[in-house]
């Protein structure tokens, strides 16, 4: 239900590859479960379709025994992003980074609507997970032009008209948490914009 | 709602070296333990 938003601006360190934000989320509200179950985010870019999903970061412990530490407001649930460097996509934005390690590698100056998933064990196939209805996060990621240490590197948006207006919201199958290339359609859809590394 | 962004560093060597081991991993118990104990040997969060 929170809006949170991730501003890369300035100066980064050469080995700061990313962010990660605390999210604080009133599941407890939505749903009655323990606070160790594995949680899966699913996220989707408005301007751009891009899909993805990927494990929540634990609070305390690792991945294969979460613990998400709450109270009866919130939860806190780390979400990290990776900047999306031509070098940093084709090392983080595969499945192993993705279950293993809880990375986001997504286009910035975007907008990106994310639900939240329950279960157990590290999969990304939400086949065997739930959603949890109500969260509705959503998570806006910019860049300042003075961002100056990997800007050369940035991937560019661009925009292509055409006919068949059918953007629709997309579920990954499988376990790599990534659509296929036609389910995505992220080069033949109306208005969205066109990602490229 | 507010909350710190924390900067993500990576350890190339010790990422590298966590590559390495992973191509030669046999078994997916064996490539979830690399994960397990490189992750925070790669990996800072602050």
């Amino acid at each position: 239900m929170g809006v949170y938003n991730i501003h890369y601006t300035g100066s980064m360190p050469p080995l700061v590859i990313g962010k990660t934000i605390t999210l604080r989320e009133n599941v407890n509200s939505l749903v009655e479960i323990p606070n160790t179950k594995n949680l899966n985010f699913l996220v989707r870019g408005r301007k751009t379709n891009f899909t993805r999903v990927f494990q929540a970061t634990p609070t305390v412990g690792d991945f294969d025994s979460p613990q998400f530490v709450n109270n009866k407001r919130y939860w806190t649930i780390n979400l990290t992003h990776i900047y999306p460097t031509s070098s940093s996509i084709s090392a983080y934005d595969n499945q192993n980074y993705r279950q293993n390690f809880g990375f986001l590698v997504a286009p910035v100056m975007e907008t990106y609507d994310i639900d939240l998933y329950y279960g157990d064990g590290k999969s990304l196939d939400l086949s065997s997970f739930t959603k949890i209805e109500g969260v509705n996060i959503v998570l806006n990621i910019t860049v300042d032009k003075d961002y100056n240490n990997i800007e050369s590197e940035n991937p560019v948006t661009s925009y292509k008209e055409y006919s068949d207006n059918d953007v629709v919201d997309i579920t990954p199958t499988g376990s790599s948490g990534e659509p296929t290339s036609s389910q995505e359609e992220l080069n033949a859809q109306y208005g969205t914009q066109i990602w490229e590394v | 709602m507010g909350t710190k962004a924390k900067d993500v560093t990576v350890n190339n060597d010790m990422q590298k070296e966590y590559e390495d081991k992973l191509a030669k991993a046999t078994t997916d118990e064996e490539k979830n333990n690399l994960s397990k104990e490189y992750y925070t040997k790669i990996f800072t969060i602050k």
